[in-house]
């Protein structure tokens, strides 16, 4: 059944792109005025411009056009930036940056936020400090916290240039692998340890599952260390790691917010529900009842909020790379998804702003479909066989 | 008051019983009356001279200049009056977001109602919606805003753009399914038994039974609009001049040249930011707080007294012979 589950689902999935994909096309035709060969119009004679448009096939009706980038797209051909670089190199040289920070950070942000939020829901006041500390935290406006952020980490470690503070190691790299390998390689070998650790929790007896859980904590990292150490690829773990700090920590700070909010909304609404009551007169202690009962059940909503509100939080972090890059404080700006698209803005460039769309919205529909799974896996009231039939 | 209204008073006490909604709604107030108070102030007390937010130039002191007397927040690089500039930059924020609001109400209502009650409907807007929740909303309005010949993005565009896609995608989607629900209720079939139309069912029983989870929605999706707004303004891609997010970008960068960063308008400006969304955001939380405990101090005004007499009167139990 699930397998059937995760079939209809990337179906669905399909169709949605590609109608996602025409929309991208026909609206950034509608929203970028001109083409790539107005580039040519200062400076060069009408021939060239005739010319270029003749070579990428832009003198063509546009749907015409339109068959043949969608084509192209599901090849996976996104087209060439003006340098001659294949759009989807650029773009997948950008992408496990942004992939990283986004990981990091938002996977925190839920870790301890969720924890944060069913603390602070549980009781039923009006206003806490913990909300009003929450909403605060969404509200704040992102270039102006990465400023504040910069500017007080400047003044803690004694640094006197933004770009003393974030800057990759030039002399470890000069002769250095690629950097995005290295970020594929750290990713993969964090995802196989978590999943043999959890993996492993699930084949111990009971009474240790819970210890083994906390122990993993700390054991996971130190194993995904020594990994990286025996790859050899530690030092240059490190050096990345220490420049992505400060972009993950605050989208850390942006988003853990909206997490606390919708986590202690749901168990407001569920402390005074009958399992709660049941558990309670079983005579469980308010700690078991908050965070084995109550708490599991309040991951629901915030899960599927995070679903809805993925696009939301991938602009975020598209926000916060154009924050950094924007205040001078990296010599090079975060080299993620969000710098490629404003260069391609910059030099209207269509290919790589489409591409760029494109790739967000293919991220977009893998983290929904693996978050879907997440939820059908936790909420045995969903039942498969009418999801299927929905789907 | 008339009986159709009952179920909106009773809805506006239970929203105003939560301290949240009262603190938001008091921080948009304030927000709206330091927008009214600008043209007032420039009018009587404030020199236009000196006190212009484009083009003011105080010459009896030298720029930029600590918060004084004449000057409540100082003044920036330039030499133009800082709380002159942030009051400049409250009505655009304020437009935007409330427009955006208004816009996602009217979207994210239409494609919930029809999909509730239209099958064929629902096929397509689901298609339409799927399709939507791929859009990274901020980025659309980058790329939007980013073509330098044109200002295109006035607050009110802006709001409108802003709210248009938020209503087609996320929008759409959490009040689509709290339309199922509601769709699928006692109340609905026993107005269906009692002969109301599709139309009137949504009308009359769906939207008033989606408006306090809708509000709680639209009102966090003005707090986004504001955020990016600001955002956007940054970049200087929008086409307001006196801005917030303007004000912000100047007191960074003329830093390089002035060699002191500005500290009360990278403050004034940062914090007026943060508290218009705060306000945004704890009026949700207290539309949310009331709509998922609706009417909690009283039971429900019963909406249909007509309903329920012709249900009793069609399904009376038939009498033993």
């Amino acid at each position: 059944m699930l397998r059937r589950y995760v079939v209809a689902r990337i179906l669905a999935g399909v169709v949605g792109i590609i109608v996602f994909l025409t929309a991208v096309f026909f609206g950034t035709r509608l929203l970028v005025p001109g083409d790539f060969a107005d580039n040519f119009a200062v400076g060069g004679n009408p021939g060239d411009a005739a010319r270029v448009r003749e070579a990428l096939a832009l003198d063509r009706p546009v749907w015409q056009q339109y068959l043949i980038w969608l084509g192209r797209t599901f090849s996976l051909d996104l087209g060439q930036n003006p340098r001659g670089q294949p759009v989807i190199d650029q773009l997948l040289d950008a992408l496990p940056w942004t992939l990283t920070m986004f990981a990091i950070g938002l996977g925190a942000a839920f870790l301890i936020g969720s924890r944060i939020g069913r603390w602070a829901g549980w009781r039923k006041k009006s206003l806490t400090p913990t909300t009003l500390g929450a909403a605060t935290f969404t509200s704040v406006f992102p270039p102006w916290l990465v400023f504040l952020a910069f500017y007080t980490a400047l003044n803690l470690f004694g640094f006197s240039r933004f770009n003393d503070l974030t800057a990759l190691d030039f002399y470890l790299w000069r002769q250095g692998p690629p950097q995005d390998s290295i970020l594929w390689q750290m990713m993969g070998t964090a995802l196989i340890l978590v999943g043999l650790a959890a993996a492993a929790i699930r084949l111990l007896p009971l009474k240790w599952k819970a210890g083994a859980r906390r122990a993993s904590l700390f054991l996971v990292p130190l194993l995904t260390m020594w990994w990286w150490s025996q790859l050899g690829i530690f030092v240059y773990a490190q050096d990345l790691l220490g420049f992505l700090a400060m972009p993950v920590l605050v989208l850390f700070m942006l988003s853990i917010g909206d997490i606390v909010l919708v986590i202690a909304a749901s168990m407001d609404g569920l402390s005074d529900s009958d399992f709660v009551v049941t558990a309670r007169a079983k005579g469980l202690t308010d700690r078991q009842v908050r965070n084995r009962h109550a708490g599991r059940v309040a991951l629901l909503p915030a899960l599927s909020r995070l679903t809805a509100n993925l696009p939301f939080a991938l602009g975020g972090l598209v926000i916060v790379e154009a924050s950094f890059a924007r205040l001078g404080g990296y010599r090079i700006p975060v080299p993620g998804v969000a710098s490629v698209l404003f260069g391609s803005l910059r030099e209207r460039d269509l290919m790589v702003t489409m591409g760029g769309l494109v790739v967000v919205g293919v991220i977009t529909l893998l983290l929904r479909i693996v978050l879907d799974l997440i939820v059908v896996k936790l909420d045995p009231r969903i039942q498969l066989e009418k999801v299927v039939v929905r789907a | 008051m008339h009986s159709r209204t009952v179920w909106l008073r009773g809805w506006l006490r239970a929203v105003m019983a939560h301290i949240e909604a009262k603190i938001g709604l008091g921080i948009l107030l304030f927000f709206g009356l330091l927008a009214l108070s600008h043209p007032v102030l420039l009018e009587t007390v404030w020199l236009p001279g000196i006190y212009d937010p484009r083009a003011g130039y105080d010459i009896s002191l030298s720029h930029p200049s600590p918060p004084s007397g004449a000057h409540l927040l100082g003044t920036d690089a330039f030499g133009k009056d800082t709380f002159s500039m942030l009051l400049a930059g409250t009505w655009p924020a304020l437009l935007a977001g409330l427009t955006a609001a208004v816009t996602t109400a009217l979207v994210a209502l239409a494609v919930a109602s029809l999909s509730a009650g239209f099958r064929t409907a629902d096929r397509l807007l689901g298609i339409v919606v799927d399709a939507g929740l791929y859009l990274p909303v901020p980025i659309v309005l980058l790329i939007f805003g980013a073509d330098p010949r044109a200002d295109r993005l006035t607050p009110f565009i802006f709001g409108l753009l802003f709210g248009a896609l938020t209503g087609i995608s996320s929008g759409a989607l959490v009040l689509r399914s709290q339309a199922m629900p509601i769709m699928a209720s006692g109340f609905v079939d026993a107005a269906r038994i009692a002969g109301a139309s599709t139309r009137q069912v949504i009308f009359r029983h769906l939207l008033p039974a989606l408006l306090p989870i809708a509000c709680a929605y639209v009102v966090l999706a003005a707090a986004g609009a504001v955020v990016t707004q600001g955002f956007l303004s940054w970049l200087s891609y929008t086409a307001t001049y006196n801005d917030w997010g303007t004000l912000v970008y100047w007191a960074i960068v003329t830093r390089d040249f002035t060699g002191a960063l500005l500290w009360h308008v990278l403050l004034a400006a940062g914090a007026a930011l943060t508290t218009l969304t705060l306000g945004f955001h704890l009026l949700a939380i207290g539309l949310r707080r009331a709509a998922a405990r609706p009417w909690s101090s009283q039971p429900p005004p019963l909406r249909e007294p007509r309903v329920a007499a012709v249900v009793q009167q069609r399904f009376q139990p038939a009498e033993p012979t």
